[in-house]
């Protein structure tokens, strides 16, 4: 199964491989073309024409897929795949020689006529490999994230995870920041009237709206929206995975990419060899919670409440019933903030209501912190000056929600909308307590039914479903993306698996350099070891046992109500 | 070319399908490339029937929408071609090199294609500047647009490996040193080439010749018979290569910033006479002529250089990433090495903007504020991060003996150096073979081509285009009076100041020469055309120093 693998990397060549429907094989054995025809074992024939996943109008389908999936689990449709020697350097001028690729894959599975689409793959080699050994299949979140090869503590951890085996990093389709060759697709919503308050439903319209005009643009353009979903990605890492060689992977992925992991396990759980997890997301959990998202933001109003620097400044009822007074105050009487923008001397005015403060309430990456923990200890705050009267930051973020200066990658909606909701589950979340005071699911609820978008996928695909290979999950208890809830909900599925809660830990505190690998790295070190255990030889339960339930990490510096407020601050950092 | 436009993915079916018909009949090509094969390259190129045969390559064409800042949008294909990486050698990978293609608004029936072919090397077209977007709107009125990337430019959209060139920072205490800067840039690049030829990429395919094919193959791919090329700078050298090894495909050319063949160097005597014109026009201003000592401005920069020659300075600046105060000595070799014609450093909005500000510069000098020579010098002496290719490709073509003798004969080679780069990394091991003697020499070109050239240009000195006039058989140069590298590509030239003569220019591109002469139509264009008279800064405005951004 390597065979094409040590092919690639003895010969220093590229191997370029062709379409099985490609017209006439004549030109390939021209040696003016200089391209190479792999002689690759690892593929033998194509499967099946098209990887489409079962939808859920029979068992039986189901059933014929398990069957096929668990027989001819290496085989994959052939795919053409460019690889290329690189070199990363990072930032401190520190050198990792690794293959870049692109594989060429099709732009919708559901359409035998599609054309195909260059997704770009990169491989840095184990460095003391092991044979037969499963790769580290490193997968992004966001939706719209890409690796950034020039951080050092990347490079960090790719050296920390290809110890034995292979790293190997796979893009997200359809994502225009990634290397290789992506339409640009991407749109930008209207800017709305500052002289009105904020409205959840016109802004829920305005970005419907613009989505759509945008799909309808790409599509007549000739790309196949259809295909950016997370069916496609799913088997962009099935084919990649058949492509590079390998049978088996070990998946890893935060946010997003612990999602599109549970997508890969549930359709092709026989290729995964075990997985390492954060930023919990179910299949069912795109939509979050608005109760849980509250209770992560109460975990953190209990600690900032008993912070010496909010002591005799917490107002009765503590400062989540602060929040929902401001909320209400700003519904009932609405305001006009003047402030002055962060990137020009200009001073606009701008109107709030609480719909405002519904869609911003949660938005911790406002509050111009320079990490994510450091943005949750500007938090409380942010609502303390809220309820003080002090509506200047609100302003400031429903300014940039109002006039947006950048571009939105289309895919990114095609994608997250494409996993959709259970009408079980969506009707659960509109009737939490909490939907009357956050927002989280705005542009979900906008956007689900906008044509020219990708089909959602069933609840049969969305359903928890028990997870056979090992799986390590850890989420952090103040997570405002994905709630420790998302995870300990996964974790009733794992059969053999375990959760770490990360105390004080915002989203991702395995990949966040500031979070569990600064404050805690003898941990974090055993954590890594999953990655390499042979689990033939040592069962994974005994390891799991070896792992702490819990891991605290430092108490959050808070900022203190008494210094500037957080609006002054931003503009500071701005230099105006 | 209707199979490659209704296909997004597409294997040029039908060029390959036309070229399996020319190949049954005539001779296989013979690669120019590292032979001394020049003379029977040439014969077979002018073979008539071989024009349009070409290796089959691989073509990969994807849908784009090109969005402007000003969102303006035009729908376009995107393509990579997978292209030998190095084409002398039969083993070679391929590479994938990105190009698109903008549709003709008013498609005329077989009419060739405008190539563009952007500078540098080591540059990649920005299509989301408004400039951009309008000269490939007003090029693709009659002809497609297509858009060539350079090979190995990292910068460039697709898959290339990070080929860049690190060079350390040098010392702030110590005056810049040619001699120095000279070693340590052959070190790193020796270093760069070694690093990366063991990784498995073949530098020596980062070449002229292999760039110039690229064109050839694209051509061919997207089933082309002639193209229109159209480059500044570096990009007009890239056609001059192209139509020296390809004539029979080429349809016409307009190029600008002109470098013929032999001119990968500059001289030093003519970049000295360019910024004569420029200092003669603002001694000139009523308003700037009290300042001007005695000799003129350039007498004043001799007089610097001599004077950090024996006096290296020290002078403190704020810098400007860190915000802490430094230190910086200077010496004689600062200017020489560039400082003395880098006005893009003055960080103005455009280039004439940037120019009115040097008379304004040479006289801070003369008076003894070094601050704006300390701040070019904190980033010339940073690390620096270049296109491998800068280096590889430029001296891929190298220079004549006897060129290079001229231009080492040179008077003002004692005050500018425009040069000391080539010969610090022309002899390095790793790089690319320079191309044979022949191939640098000027010969006849029997294609129409429109050269714009303007007279203060101090990257490629008008004396180049009319260098280069003398081999048009069916030619022009518009001499753009005011005008600095590339006066038809900065928006506030040409485009802005004089758009019917503009749109004159771009007519050379849309006419057909079949009915009416191209000589007829070069007839209707002025020999000159004069931009309005820059407005020079006066030593009564603060210092460039103070007025630099944070």
């Amino acid at each position: 199964m390597h065979s094409m693998k040590s092919m690639v990397i003895n010969n220093s060549v590229n191997v370029l491989r062709f379409i099985s429907s490609r017209p006439s094989s004549g030109a390939a054995k021209n040696k003016q073309s200089l391209l190479i025809e792999s002689d690759s074992t690892a593929q033998r024939k194509p499967a099946r024409s098209f990887l489409r996943r079962p939808r859920g109008d029979s068992l039986l389908a189901m059933l014929i897929a398990a069957t096929i999936s668990t027989t001819v689990q290496a085989e994959a449709p052939k795919r053409d795949i460019y690889l290329t020697p690189d070199i990363i350097t990072d930032e401190t001028g520190r050198t990792m020689a690794i293959e870049r690729g692109l594989i060429f894959v099709p732009e919708n599975r559901r359409d035998p006529d599609t054309r195909m689409i260059p997704l770009h793959v990169f491989r840095a080699p184990a460095l003391a490999p092991e044979t037969g050994r499963a790769p580290f299949i490193y997968l992004e979140g966001g939706p719209g994230y890409v690796f950034l090869e020039e951080k050092p503590d990347k490079l960090d951890l790719i050296n920390s995870l290809r110890q034995t085996r292979d790293f190997v990093y796979i893009g997200q389709r359809g994502n225009t920041d990634e290397r290789g060759l992506v339409p640009n697709m991407a749109f930008r919503a209207p800017s709305a009237p500052l002289d009105k308050p904020g409205s959840l439903k016109e802004t829920g319209r305005r970005l419907a709206d613009s989505y759509e005009r945008a799909l309808r643009r790409w599509n007549d353009a000739g790309v196949d929206m259809r295909g950016y979903d997370m069916d496609n990605a799913v088997d962009d890492i099935y084919e990649t995975r058949a492509a590079l060689g390998y049978d088996k992977i070990v998946l890893c992925g935060c946010s997003f990419g612990a999602q599109w992991s549970f997508a890969y396990i549930k359709r092709w759980p026989e290729t995964v060899d075990r997985a390492l997890l954060s930023g919990i997301e179910p299949l069912d959990f795109t939509y979050d919670s608005p109760d849980w998202l509250w209770a992560t933001a109460a975990r953190v109003a209990e600690e900032a409440e008993a912070y010496s620097a909010f002591a005799g400044r917490v107002p009765e009822g503590g400062l989540m019933k602060a929040l929902q007074t401001v909320i209400k105050r700003l519904d009932e009487t609405p305001v006009t903030v003047d402030v002055k923008t962060p990137n020009a001397d200009d001073i606009v005015s701008i109107r709030l209501n609480g719909d405002d403060l519904r869609i911003g309430a949660l938005n911790i990456w406002a509050l111009g912190g320079s990490f994510e923990q450091s943005n949750l200890a500007r938090w409380p705050k942010f609502v303390l000056e809220l309820y003080e009267g002090d509506y200047r930051m609100l302003a400031l973020i429903a300014l940039a929600d109002r006039t947006p200066q950048y571009d939105e990658q289309l895919f990114i909606l095609a994608m997250d909308n494409s996993l959709g909701i259970s009408p079980a589950r969506d009707k659960k979340l509109r009737a939490d307590t909490a939907s009357q005071w956050i927002a989280p699911n705005l542009w979900y609820e906008a956007t689900r039914n906008v044509a020219g978008a990708p089909p959602e996928v069933d609840d049969d695909f969305r359903k928890d479903a028990p997870i056979d290979p090992p799986v390590l999950m850890f989420s952090g208890d103040f997570d405002l993306s994905t709630p420790i809830e998302n995870a300990r909900h996964a974790e009733k599925f794992l059969n053999n698996g375990k959760l770490i809660t990360v105390k004080r830990a915002t989203h991702c505190p395995l990949w966040d350099y500031t979070l569990l690998r600064a404050q805690r790295p003898e941990e974090t070190e055993a954590i890594y070891r999953f990655v390499d255990l042979d689990f033939e030889k040592t069962p994974a339960s005994s390891y799991f046992e070896k792992l702490p339930a819990t891991i605290t990490l430092d108490p959050l510096e808070f900022a203190s109500p008494e210094t500037p407020a957080l609006y002054e601050q931003i503009l500071a950092q701005a230099g105006r | 070319m209707a199979a490659v436009l209704n296909n997004f993915f597409c294997w040029t079916i039908a060029s390959r399908t036309r070229l399996k018909k020319e190949i049954r009949t005539r001779l296989r090509r013979i690669r120019l490339i590292g032979l001394a094969a020049t003379a029977t390259a040439a014969a077979l190129s002018t073979s008539a029937a071989a024009q349009t045969a070409a290796p089959p390559r691989e073509v990969y064409l994807a849908p784009d929408i090109l969005t402007d800042q000003n969102g303006r949008m035009m729908t376009l294909e995107r393509g990579l071609i997978f292209v030998p990486e190095n084409r002398s050698n039969p083993d070679s990978r391929s590479i994938p090199l990105h190009f698109f293609r903008a549709p003709a608004k008013k498609p005329e029936p077989d009419r060739a294609p405008v190539v563009y072919l952007p500078g540098g090397p080591g540059y990649e077209l920005d299509t989301t500047l408004p400039n951009v977007f309008d000269f490939i709107d007003r090029m693709r009125k009659t002809r497609d647009v297509i858009y060539v990337s350079q090979r190995g430019y990292p910068g460039a959209s697709g898959l290339i490996p990070e080929l860049w060139l690190s060079t350390p920072s040098a010392a702030l205490d110590k005056p810049a040193s040619m001699s120095k800067a000279s070693a340590q840039l052959a070190r790193s690049y020796k270093k760069a080439l070694s690093v990366w030829n063991k990784a498995g990429v073949d530098m020596t395919g980062y070449d002229v010749l292999n760039a110039v094919d690229d064109v050839y193959d694209i051509r061919a791919a997207l089933g082309y018979e002639k193209i229109a090329l159209r480059g500044c700078s570096f990009g007009s050298q890239w056609s001059f290569s192209y139509i020296k090894r390809w004539p029979e495909t080429v349809d016409r050319a307009l190029l600008s910033g002109v470098e013929p063949l032999d001119f990968a160097y500059d001289s030093a005597d003519w970049l000295w006479a360019s910024m004569a014109r420029v200092a003669a026009e603002a001694e000139a201003q009523p308003d700037f002529a009290p300042h001007i000592p005695e000799g003129g401005l350039l007498e004043v920069l001799k007089a610097v250089i001599n004077r950090l020659e024996k006096n290296p300075v020290s002078v403190d600046v704020v810098h400007p990433e860190t915000n802490q105060m430094v230190s910086v000595r200077l010496g004689a070799d600062d200017l020489r090495m560039g400082a003395a014609k880098n006005f893009y450093a003055f960080d103005k909005d455009n280039d004439l903007e940037n120019l009115a500000y040097w008379p304004k510069f040479i006289l801070e000098l003369y008076n003894g504020d070094y601050r704006m020579l300390a701040m070019m010098a904190l980033s010339s002496r940073s690390e620096g991060n270049e296109a491998l290719i800068a280096q590889t490709i430029d001296n891929s073509l190298g220079i004549s003996t006897a060129r290079d003798k001229r231009l080492k004969a040179e008077k003002a080679r004692q005050w500018v150096d425009p040069n000391w780069y080539f010969y610090a990394t022309r002899n390095v091991a790793g790089a690319p073979p320079t191309v044979p003697a022949n191939f640098r020499e000027d010969t006849p070109i029997d294609v129409p081509v429109l050269l714009v050239s303007g007279d203060y240009d101090w990257s490629t000195p008008i004396e180049n285009a009319e260098h280069a006039e003398e081999f048009l058989i069916d030619g022009k140069l518009i001499t753009v009076g005011g005008g600095t590298h590339c006066p038809l590509w900065n928006g506030e030239q040409l485009p802005a100041q004089r758009p019917d003569l503009t749109e004159a220019i771009y007519r050379f591109l849309d006419m057909d020469f079949e009915n009416g002469s191209a000589a007829d139509y070069l007839d209707t264009l002025p020999a000159t055309i004069n931009l309005d008279r820059l407005r020079y800064e006066t030593p009564a405005t603060p210092a460039l120093y103070e007025q630099l951004d944070g």
